[in-house]
């Protein structure tokens, strides 16, 4: 530390500068100081309040500091680097602002201790910064130990990213800004004021309130009050604060005590110095070094006022006001916060400067408290089990009062449960399908993923939607190639906010967590996995978490080709049927049979146009069409194209029938037309052709179908509608509505594909 | 072999409605059935076919007639040369007996001039010597090799075709086949030439001038097909709104669109097709 400049030397300085190695690192109080040093100026430099900062600053904390800087190398030692810590220009790197946020602190707290110790700053700033933002590991934990960011543990590695060579560092403009501000800072510390108490006798009152007047009884003070002469009395937040003196005599000072009067020593800042305000400090810093300069530095272009030490206290306590202001609470809470049920939470308080504590329930369905009469100051209870059935949150205020008025603190817990989340089962659905995923999957087909999840509560307890139900569940089903190893996500979920149950209704569409499984993986063997959770708050891991999984086969099929007929009625005044009509109808069988995406190969439609005698109208013109259409094979043998003939005729009120259907007999075409407009009736329809019969709900017209059931034995699905039928509709073969395809109809197309 | 069309309908009081067969050539019915029927020729019968009877689904409508009653028959049955009469049989009892007109009915078609007939809307016009007859219209595009039917057999005189619709060709024909239920007569054009028409898309949703509710998801879908070479094609159908660009390539399209009127086209090779949708609130 040769050729260090001072105006007045300061004993006993610390060369070499404390590390993470040092063992004096963790226990020199000399550190502690510094530490506490840097936390006032931070008071200072942060302020935003009403109230003018306390400029008060420890003078033993501000020669700890002293000796950090001037024992770091770059000052002792004279010590290059040949990079610096890329202290200007903006970032968005969370981790490069925190380093800059501890070369502020560093370079703002070096300032103005070395300006408080009688350092001239012309001459150390350069050194102060290059100290500030050396990179090697000692300084990078110095200066992070400094602010008790993180005490312990490896310091964090340095990446190129966050460096600036040395040459470039130092010819930015902003790099002599910095020496300008530091100049300031340096400048509005340094002053020959003292602090003492002398002459002090006693107080007029050892307890005292903001605003209060406070006589001072003494001997020695003059007749008027010295022109270099300020009362300074102590406030919240640490250090002291001018008070304004009423009235002056040799023996009694009257003074105002400040709104932020506290418990301290009295006394007199003595001396004159010429005031430096440090104007520029914000705007330099905070410009070339950005937000965290802003926050360490705003409070300076507003304090008005020197640096001092407090006044010392008076060693029989002659000039020290005991208790000021309203009550302190220093602790209300519980511990912990939240319980599982029949938990015991802790409440414990801690009051200071009250006459009075009263602890009372504010809102929620929190127990009442057992409390000592009198509450003490200080205190705690352990609750009784807290139970039930619905979770409890738990608000409490604690009101302290004392003469100067009254404080009050709110503290909650709350009792809650935490749910066991289970995967019951997962059932991957084309339109309906059986609990151990047994009904056979066509590949290349619209597809849908059923999660069931178990809330795990079985005994009622209840969030306040239902008893055992819990919300807000989250999902995601992934679906997994066996055979390539792709790995397919399945979106988001049908209701964004899933609820998990004790119990499951399969007929009840929200009773699970429903997704669509994009088509591209409705191919081959596949694994379909699904994890559900329920969030914790930002950066915690789930409250509850659980997966499950299924495997599925997709099975290819063949295309179905159609020959569509579209059928004018000169009759009807409805409009004549369209190519879009007659896929409006083929949504029908699209949504509830087995085919394929693109799983019909339409040929040319062609057009007919029926005679006026031919009237559909009349319900024997729909026998005798449905006639000539399954014979019309015999007629052109030799038709280039085929297919199921696919009839759609008008959509006309006044028709008796909504379609009509002939299956292969013998050697016909299979045949059926259908008015247009009519998908489900089409999906009947069609069924026929492929052999289906009918299902007797009443009505349908003989041969019944003994293969098929008249209703459905497990819930069917439209995937594409997102609709749920419960098991017990009915079969699609009757003519009962409403209606869905069961089980034995969808095999039975499933094996036919194509007829 | 020789063989009659055969589609008739037993009514539930024992009528039984016999539509008029068209005289083809095909292989009758071999299975068994409920229904006999039996050609005679100068009382001698001639051949025996029997043939099933089914009852045709009735999808009831908002305004259903009276329950479907009637069964129907449909089939071929042997027709040899000679045949005068047949006769049909239903549980032992016989439903109906037909002769065979002595007299030929006669017909005739007004075929539109080679050089007018290849585009647009024609009509093909037939007359016959007796009352009662059928006729249907076959169109070939490959010299009558493959025949497609334009319409269904009916007592229609006046058949209209869009040319402007059908494959096209420089060997295209019309053929008229025409019935008085027993004797059927075929009458071809001469050949005509027909643009070919290529690749066609059909926009199969949404339909045109449909309304759809902002928001909600539109399914587009759409399918190619090449007349002349009869195959169809789901790829390369690029999706656009006049209001938002491109919205996808494939057969089957899910797009959301703004609100306002869209003209949606799809294109694939050089074909394309529009309809027009609003969406709106």
């Amino acid at each position: 530390m040769n050729n260090v400049p001072r105006r007045s030397p300061e004993p006993n300085l610390i060369r070499s500068p404390l590390t993470e190695d040092s063992p004096e690192y963790r226990m020199d109080r000399s550190f502690e100081s510094a530490q506490v040093f840097v936390e006032h100026v931070h008071r200072i430099g942060s302020w935003t309040g009403e109230l003018p900062p306390a400029t008060s600053l420890p003078i033993g904390g501000a020669r700890a500091m002293t000796r950090l800087v001037l024992g770091h190398p770059a000052i002792a030692e004279g010590a290059r680097n040949s990079h610096q810590l890329r202290l200007f220009d903006p970032s968005d790197d969370p981790t490069l602002e925190n380093l800059r946020e501890h070369s502020v602190a560093y370079l703002v707290s070096g300032a103005i201790a070395l300006g408080m110790t009688g350092y001239n700053l012309d001459e150390l700033a350069n050194g102060l910064v290059l100290a500030a933002t050396a990179i090697d590991p000692q300084s990078l934990a110095q200066r992070q130990v400094l602010l008790r960011d993180k005490p312990f543990g490896p310091g964090t590695p340095v990446i190129p990213d966050w460096l600036e060579e040395i040459n470039r560092f130092v010819q930015r403009n902003c790099y002599a800004g910095v020496i300008d501000a530091l100049n300031e800072l340096g400048q509005w510390a340094t002053n020959q004021l003292t602090s003492d108490a002398k002459g002090i006798t006693s107080l007029s009152s050892t307890s005292v309130c903001q605003n209060d007047r406070l006589t001072i009884f003494g001997s020695g003070f003059g007749n008027s009050k010295p022109a270099d002469v300020v009362v300074y009395v102590p406030v919240i937040g640490g250090g002291c604060r001018k008070a304004q003196v009423i009235q002056w005599q040799d023996t009694a000072i009257e003074i105002q005590l400040p709104a932020d009067v506290t418990a301290g020593c009295v006394g007199f800042v003595r001396g004159t110095a010429q005031y430096y305000e440090p104007q520029r400090v914000t705007g330099e810093l905070t410009n070339c070094i950005g937000a965290v300069a802003e926050i360490w530095t705003r409070g300076f272009s507003k304090v008005n006022s020197f640096v001092v030490s407090c006044p010392p206290c008076l060693p029989s306590g002659q000039n020290r006001i005991q208790t000021a202001g309203r009550p302190t609470v220093n602790d209300f809470r519980f511990t912990p916060s939240y319980v599982e049920t029949n938990g015991q939470p802790v409440l414990t308080w801690s009051v200071s400067n009250a006459t009075n504590v009263q602890i009372v329930g504010v809102s929620g369905n929190g127990p009442v408290l057992a409390l000592p009469n009198p509450l003490p100051l200080i205190g705690s209870i352990t609750l009784a089990p807290v139970g039930g059935l619905v979770p409890v949150l738990g608000r409490y205020r604690l009101i302290a009062s004392n003469a100067c008025g009254t404080t009050s603190v709110d503290t909650q817990f709350t009792m809650s449960r935490t749910p066991k989340l289970s995967v019951t089962r997962i059932e991957v659905v084309q339109a309906i399908q059986r609990i151990d995923n047994s009904v056979r999957l066509t590949a290349n087909r619209r597809t849908a993923v059923r999660v069931f999840v178990d809330s795990g509560i079985t005994d009622g307890f209840n969030f306040g939607i239902g008893a055992s139900l819990v919300e807000g569940i989250q999902a995601s089903v992934y679906a997994e190639n066996l055979d390539t190893g792709d790995m397919t996500y399945c979106g988001i979920c049908w209701t964004p906010n899933g609820i998990a149950r004790p119990t499951h209704n399969r007929d009840r569409l929200n009773d699970s967590l429903n997704f669509d499984v994009p088509l591209s993986a409705c191919t081959g063997n596949v694994r379909f996995r699904a994890t559900v959770l329920i969030p914790g708050s930002a950066g915690t891991p789930p409250i509850a978490f659980a997966t499950g999984s299924v495997d599925a086969s997709f099975t290819p099929k063949p295309t179905q080709e159609l020959l569509p007929l579209l059928i004018s009625d000169p009759t009807s005044t409805s409009p004549s049927p369209t190519m879009a009509d007659f896929f409006q109808n083929l949504t029908g069988p699209i949504t509830v049979h087995p085919f394929p995406e693109n799983g019909f190969v339409i040929n040319p439609p062609i057009p007919m146009t029926l005679f006026f005698t031919e009237s559909l109208k009349i319900g024997l013109n729909w026998t005798s069409l449905i006639l000539r259409i399954s014979t019309m094979a015999f007629i052109f043998p030799n038709t280039p194209v085929g297919g199921i003939r696919s009839g759609v005729v008008p959509n006309d009120g006044a028709y008796p029938w909504g379609g009509m259907a002939l299956p292969r007999i013998a050697l016909t075409i299979p045949s059926f037309i259908c008015q247009a407009g009519m998908p489900a009736t089409c999906t009947h329809e069609l069924a026929h052709t492929y052999g289906l019969q009918h299902v007797n709900c009443g009505g349908a017209g003989w041969p019944y179908d003994g293969g098929l059931p008249l209703t459905i034995s497990d819930p069917g699905l439209n995937v594409v509608g997102r609709t749920l039928l419960p098991a017990g509709t009915n079969e699609t073969m009757t003519y009962c509505g409403p209606d869905w395809v069961s089980i034995e109809h969808w095999d039975r197309i499933f094996d036919r594909i194509p007829i | 072999m020789r063989a009659l069309t055969f589609a008739g309908i037993l009514h539930e009081d024992g009528r039984f409605e016999l539509q008029p067969g068209f005289i083809v050539d095909g292989e009758p019915n071999q299975v068994d059935g409920e229904l006999e029927v039996v050609v005679s020729g100068k009382g001698r019968p001639l051949a025996i076919t029997r043939l099933i009877l089914d009852t045709p689904c009735a999808y009831p409508s908002a305004t259903p007639g009276e329950p479907m009653t009637v069964q129907v028959v449909a089939g071929l049955i042997a027709f040899p040369h000679g045949a005068t009469q047949f006769s049909v049989f239903h549980e032992g009892k016989v439903i109906l007996e037909q002769d065979v007109p002595e007299v030929h009915p006669e017909f005739k078609v007004d075929w539109p001039s080679p050089q007018s007939i290849g585009s647009g809307r024609q009509t093909i016009s037939w007359v016959s010597s007796v009352e009662g007859c059928l006729a249907t219209l076959g169109y070939s595009n490959d010299e009558g090799i493959t025949w497609s039917p334009m319409s269904l057999p009916s007592v229609n005189r006046d058949i209209v075709v869009d040319m402007d619709a059908l494959p096209g060709g420089d060997n295209c024909m019309f053929e008229l086949i025409a019935t008085d239920g027993f004797t059927t007569t075929r009458l071809r054009s001469e050949t005509f030439a027909v643009t070919p028409k290529g690749w066609g898309l059909w926009i199969l949703a949404p339909a045109t001038d449909a309304f759809i509710h902002s928001g909600e998801v539109v399914s587009l879908a759409a399918q190619g097909y090449h007349f002349e070479e009869r195959v169809p094609s789901f790829n390369d159908i690029y999706w656009s709104s006049s209001v938002d660009g491109g919205l996808g390539i494939g057969a089957r399209v899910s797009a959301t669109l703004s609100p306002g009127l869209h003209r949606i086209t799809a294109t694939m090779y050089d074909a394309s097709s529009e309809v027009t949708v609003t969406i709106g609130e």
